[in-house]
């Protein structure tokens, strides 16, 4: 069949206009999504554009040093007279990416191998059932020493590919129980019955029922790789960026923080941004549940 | 229901609560913190510590506070205090006398005899006996020690030698099957050939059975675990558990009469800042080590009203550090990646008085190269005329780019770029562990790349690591930062050359040695090379030029004026070749409770402000302070800190 | 011959019978060989040797330089360096064999055995009650809030859930120490049982412990509560809107009845499995926690061992640690399988 080209057109549009509407249901479709969406955004915004309009400096200034916040400094200033506000800014689209990346290997990695473990069981789920057991029990402090002695690891990719090697086994675990669980289920064996595609039983019907155990899962990891890079920086797997977020608390710690007045929102600097932002990703969950999670719109 | 029952296990958590809050409270009373009891932290073995200090672990207090040496020193200072020996005499027959006390007794009563001193040495073997070609007991009090005529080294040396080792720790009585055995294999050991300058200790040499029969008992001797810990010294041990560990005064000693505190009560293992800065605000400790930054140092001294804060001088300075075994390959050539004009150039990139206030408020900045020794010391020990002939460089980015770029450096789009063309990528080492030199590695990563050399920061979680890395020619990075220069014992000019090169810095320089035995060209190199540095350095009157290694030799035989000249053309001959960029020597911190510790010096100084600022160099004019500063460091001088010498001396 | 027959025969019907257990178990002892090799091969070639870690202690200890703390120490370890791994395995395996979980190179008098005798009871005090209240009051906010979405109760959980997701818990630990030990002083700030006391089963000791334990407990709560009462939610919404809940509303029970039996129940299936996990983990002592509040427990002893390249120690707690985290998570896969009869079937 061939179409004129102004069909095309106006096809096309209409898709589009279907898929920006259907994208703005998944993320403004409620309020919580909305709040959700925005708050991530803005973070996503101020990795790129923050930088630009904040220009930060390494420059050292020892007559600034442990400034209060003030107009000029937001968040105060560190021990080498930084302002901690825009370290803040230029770290944030290194710790998101990292955090955002090895949520997503780690997920896709337990999502897979879980629900191909428990799908197809036999000699596949009992590998499976060995690999994960080698990596809850395979100590990662070892590991992390070899890796720094190395090399020195300076780029998202490899950063979260690093964190999520240690993170996925469980989460993988706990998806296969909940696969074995389900397939059992009268649903899926009518799917069965009317021999259904294992794709269409896979993406139609199991996913949206552990949709939301993988979307909590996501969020965990995604604040466990960001409290936790701090860690790999300090051994020496990756090398140590003061502006990360991690490193902004722990150097602030170190230096007793927490003692000191002066040195408050050094401190907390980094934490409200974590807790920000981990607002922003719960809300988002939730509004997806909301509006996704089919037992959800039941009630 | 359920809330019922959360409802209940609070009831219950609160009741257990108060229960043991009140028993909490009347414990004080028991126990709690006396007047008579000073509080520190230490570390010792968690489970399976052993009665001895050479069974391999760790004491704690019990290595501090009960463990005496013959005579102790002061590291920092090397001023002594005779501790079991009562007086030393060293005589022109290359013979020392040491009488030791006549009340010296161990902590189980039985008198402490020259027969143990002489266990001790033959057990041990470390540097000590090196030097010595006999050593007897002559009778029940008095050791008699024969040096080695060849290596011989001066009266004040034979002091420092002595002091180092911890000779009250082995009792002949207990490790008898051990140390029988030991002397038997050493009286066998053939003596060494005349004029041989290797280790041999007590002139021996032994072979491979008897090397291997000597290790196997050793291991036997530092596996015994006797039932009481093996010590003479002034505390002994009254309780220990997993965190807490108390000595008591030991009524037996000598110095018993002049001992500041009853009891000692040391916190086992605390690391994290916070809980260390918290103790000392709310009183828990009444000493403890460490300059924590000023922000936070006056925070505490503004909580605990009883606390001050003394400083001295640290004998080591930090800085950077080049790895000369990088190289870059222009036109399929390799070169240094840190060529001579490079290294002079890195000398004025940075502000230095700005890394050390950051890293150390209270450390001294220097300007100069690295010299191997901390400028302090090097100030003392090297003539007037070499110490003033020493470059003093600057903070001077127009100079620092001439260099490089004559060094075949180029700066574009505002990044230097190497010999290669490549645009240039470091990455800085150091030793997350210690927190001045991670400090001062954040400002020296910042001002290098304000400068526009691109650098990263790497950190390691001990020095260890740092170290294990930084040694490797494969993997280590172009640059650590860490000491330019330590003194792990005695200050005499020695112990910061050994770190130099023959523990440490040489390493992590990746300075040039002879083949090693079997590596190409070793024939060629005198046997006594083999495998050592073969750096040559000018003399400092530049008529010529000395190998390293060859002065390295016999530095504790020399006299006075031999010593300056030996000095003097090792430090300007370092200095010229610019192998580090110094940037500050540090001062070591404490912090004293005035009304623990009643008699700390320069009240006048302390009263005024308790932050005393004040770090007495060791010139003429202030040895009083520098000698009553540095033992107040109770790492760097134990049980002397303990002892009231004033009122000991006057009663003697 | 008669009887062996009959037994062999018995053998195999229990063996078939049990197959489900038999594969189970199989895999756990082969992985835990696995891990074995595979976490000597590591530890053995971590950079750094015990010697350069001993020497450095002892050239602080004794004053001494490198060089000579370096002789120091290889005369006291009597250990070579450059042994080949499979030698030092067989070493290894030989103490193991003779019941040894390994013991310390550089002290004889610390062995693995020793440290889980002395330390693991301190571990296992405070890791097992923080888990058990974490969990108990975790699923229980978990499965009420996710019934009542927009209730106070919910928004409260989030607003708990994004605090304690953004505080590590390093720094709730030391917030804790230095509020309700240095500014209040109500707790004591480090330790695990008053030094006056002897220890012993008495009621004072016990109390002690208790005091002790109350911060490190609350600090390991309060990061860990968030973890659980997520993992509920998650799992709770999967769990949502099935027949049995519809219609157990239907029937018009309770609420409470239908969260706690129907809801919270069926929800916990995966949970079971990350508490499995969480359990084994707890063997190996949180070191991070317990070097700030300085209790003595296994994961301070672990990374002791660590830093001083202990290698027979680390790989002596590794393998006990090993051991209990596939033990468990056998007798979870197998408690699974009697809760959830479903799972018997497709296996």
């Amino acid at each position: 069949m061939i179409m004129s080209p102004a069909k095309t057109l106006s096809r096309f549009r209409d898709e589009s206009t279907r898929f920006l509407h259907a994208v703005a249901r998944i993320f403004f479709g409620n309020a919580r999504s909305a709040l959700g969406t925005s708050v991530l955004l803005f973070f996503i915004l101020l990795g790129i554009f923050g930088p630009l309009l904040f220009p930060y400096s390494s420059e050292i200034d020892v007559t600034s040093q442990l400034l209060r916040p003030s107009i000029e400094h937001p968040f105060g200033t560190d021990l080498w007279g930084r302002d901690v506000f825009r370290q803040i800014v230029v770290g944030t689209s290194d710790v998101l990416s990292i955090a955002f990346l090895s949520a997503l290997f780690s997920v896709a990695i337990a999502m897979i191998l879980g629900m191909l473990a428990g799908m197809v069981g036999g000699i596949f789920d009992k590998t499976i059932l060995f690999i994960t057991n080698v990596f809850l029990t395979i100590p990662s402090l070892p590991v992390f020493l070899i890796l720094a002695a190395l090399f020195t690891v300076d780029n998202p990719v490899t950063f979260a590919s690093i964190l999520s090697v240690f993170s996925w086994a469980g989460m993988c675990r706990a998806i296969r129980a909940q696969i074995i669980s389900l397939k059992e289920r009268d649903f899926i064996q009518i799917c069965r019955v009317m021999k259904m595609s294992n794709v269409h039983i896979i993406f139609k019907e199991l996913l949206p029922n552990v949709g939301s155990y993988i979307l909590i899962n996501f969020i965990i990891v995604m604040k466990n790789a960001i409290t936790g890079s701090v860690g790999l920086m300090l051994l020496g797997v990756a090398s140590f960026e003061p502006t990360n977020w991690g490193a902004i608390l722990t150097t602030a710690k170190n230096s007793g923080a927490l003692i000191n007045p002066n040195s408050y929102m050094w401190l907390f600097a980094p934490i409200l941004s974590i807790a920000v932002f981990q607002l922003g990703v719960i809300l988002l969950s939730k509004g997806l549940d909301d509006t996704f999670n089919p037992r959800l719109r039941v009630m | 229901m359920i809330r019922r029952s959360i409802l209940k296990k609070l009831l219950l958590l609160t009741a257990v609560l108060s229960v043991s809050f009140g028993f909490y409270s009347c414990d004080e009373i028991i126990g709690g913190k006396t007047v008579d009891t000073f509080y520190m932290l230490a570390n010792w073995e968690t489970v399976g510590m052993k009665n001895h200090i050479n069974g391999g672990s760790q004491a704690g207090l019990l290595n501090i506070f009960s463990v005496e040496p013959l005579i102790q020193y002061v590291r920092s200072t090397d001023e002594i205090y005779y501790m079991l020996a009562e007086s030393v005499d060293h005589n022109d027959d290359g013979t020392t006398i040491i009488h030791l006390r006549p009340e010296a007794r161990w902590h189980n009563g039985d008198d402490y005899v020259a027969q143990d001193v002489v266990a001790y040495y033959y057990i041990n073997q470390l540097e000590a006996t090196n030097y010595m070609s006999a050593i007897e007991a002559i009778d029940d009090k008095t050791v008699k020690i024969t040096w080695k005529a060849s290596i011989e080294p001066n009266d004040n040396v034979k002091n420092l030698i002595l002091a180092v080792d911890p000779v009250g720790s082995v009792k002949y009585d207990v490790f008898k099957t051990w140390v029988d055995a030991i002397i038997e294999i050493m009286d066998e050991a053939p003596a060494m050939p005349e004029g041989y300058t290797g280790w041999a200790p007590f002139g021996k040499i032994v072979n491979d059975v008897q090397e291997t029969a000597a290790y196997a008992n050793y291991a036997e001797f530092t596996n015994y675990n006797p039932d009481w810990f093996i010590a003479t010294g002034p505390y002994k041990l009254y309780s220990v558990n997993e965190t807490d560990m108390i000595l008591i005064a030991n009524e037996d000693h000598w110095a018993y009469e002049y001992l500041k505190f009853k009891y000692v009560h040391s916190y086992n293992h605390i690391t994290d800042p916070t809980q260390i800065y918290g103790m000392l605000m709310s009183g828990q400790l009444d000493y403890a080590g460490g300059t924590p930054i000023l922000d936070t140092l006056e925070q505490i001294l503004l909580a605990n009203e009883n606390l001050v804060h003394f400083k001295t001088n640290d004998p080591g300075a930090c800085g950077l550090l080049f790895n000369l075994a990088k190289t870059v390959s222009v036109d399929g050539v390799r070169r240094p990646l840190f060529n001579d004009k490079i290294r002079e150039g890195f000398e004025y990139i940075f502000n230095r008085d700005d890394i050390a206030f950051i890293a150390n408020p209270y450390s001294k900045v220097t300007y100069r190269s690295m010299m191997a020794m901390a400028p302090s010391d090097a100030e003392k020990y090297m003539s007037e005329e070499a110490w003033d002939s020493l470059t003093v460089y600057s903070h001077d980015a127009s100079r620092a780019a001439e260099l490089l770029i004559e060094g075949g450096w180029s700066k574009v789009d505002g990044w230097w770029h190497g010999e290669d063309g490549e645009k240039l990528s470091f990455t800085l080492h150091f030793d997350g562990s210690n927190d001045h030199q991670a400090r001062a590695a954040q400002a020296t990563a910042a001002q290098m790349n304000e400068f526009g050399i691109e650098t990263k920061l790497k950190s390691s979680s001990s020095w260890n690591d740092w170290f294990g890395s930084a040694q490797s020619y494969v993997w280590s990075s172009e640059l650590s930062l860490t000491w330019t220069d330590l003194n792990m014992s005695f200050s005499y000019p020695t112990g910061s050359f050994v770190y130099a090169f023959r523990d440490v810095s040489f390493k992590v320089i990746h300075l040039p040695k002879f083949p090693a035995f079997g590596e190409a060209g070793y024939e060629e190199v005198p046997e006594k090379y083999w495998g050592d540095l073969s750096v040559e350095l000018p003399t400092f009157d530049r008529t010529g030029t000395f190998l390293l290694i060859d002065k390295m030799q016999g530095l504790y035989s020399l006299d006075d004026a031999e010593m300056q000249e030996t000095v003097d053309d090792i430090i300007t001959g370092v200095a010229s070749q610019n192998w580090g960029v110094p940037f500050y020597q540090n001062s070591c911190g404490m912090f004293y409770n005035t009304k623990a510790f009643t008699d700390l010096p320069r009240k006048d100084l302390w009263e005024a402000d308790r932050n005393i600022e004040y770090i007495p160099s060791g010139n003429e004019d202030d040895l009083t302070d520098f000698y009553a500063f540095g033992r107040l460091n109770i790492h760097f001088s134990y049980a002397a800190t303990l002892i009231d010498w004033e009122r000991f001396f006057e009663n003697q | 011959m008669e009887k062996f027959k009959s037994f062999l025969r018995h053998l195999r019907m229990f063996l078939f019978k049990y197959r489900y257990f038999f594969m189970k178990l199989g895999i756990a002892l082969l992985t835990l060989g696995a891990v074995v090799i595979l976490s000597f091969i590591l530890i053995v070639n971590m950079p750094g040797t015990v010697i350069d870690a001993f020497a450095m202690q002892l050239s602080v200890e004794r004053r001494i330089s490198l060089d000579q703390a370096y002789i120091l120490a290889t005369q006291m370890l009597n250990y070579d360096p450059d042994a080949p791994i499979l030698e030092r395995f067989s070493v290894y395996l030989g103490q193991l064999l003779q019941g040894n979980l390994g013991v310390s190179i550089k002290n004889s008098a610390k062995s693995v055995n020793l440290i889980l005798r002395e330390l693991l009871p301190r571990t296992l005090f405070v890791s097992s009650i923080a888990l058990t209240i974490s969990f108990l009051l975790g699923t229980t906010v978990g499965s009420r809030t996710i019934w009542r979405r927009k209730s106070f109760g919910a928004r409260a959980l989030d607003g708990y859930i994004v605090v304690s997701n953004a505080v590590p818990d390093y720094i709730v630990a030391l917030i804790l120490i230095t509020v309700f030990a240095f500014n209040l002083g109500w707790f004591p700030n480090q330790g695990a049982y008053n030094a006056l006391l002897d220890p012993g089963f008495n009621i004072i000791f016990i109390l002690s412990l208790l005091y002790f334990a109350f911060l490190p407990i609350s600090a390991h709560v309060f990061s860990q509560m968030s973890f659980w009462s997520m993992q509920m939610q998650g799992s709770a919404l999967g769990v949502l809107g099935e027949d049995y809940i519809n219609a157990a509303r239907a029937r018009g029970l309770p609420e409470k009845i239908i969260i706690r039996k129907y809801l919270k129940r069926n929800a916990m299936l995966p949970l079971v499995t990350q508490l499995a996990i969480s359990f084994g983990v707890m063997f190996g002592g949180a070191p991070l926690m317990e070097s700030i509040f300085n209790y003595p427990g296994i994961g301070q002893a672990f990374s002791q061992a660590i830093a001083e390249r202990d290698y027979y120690v680390v790989q002596g707690i590794l393998l006990f640690v090993s051991v209990i985290v596939i033990g468990v998570n056998l007798v979870a896969d197998t408690i699974y399988s009697l809760i959830d009869p479903r799972i018997r079937r497709s296996a």
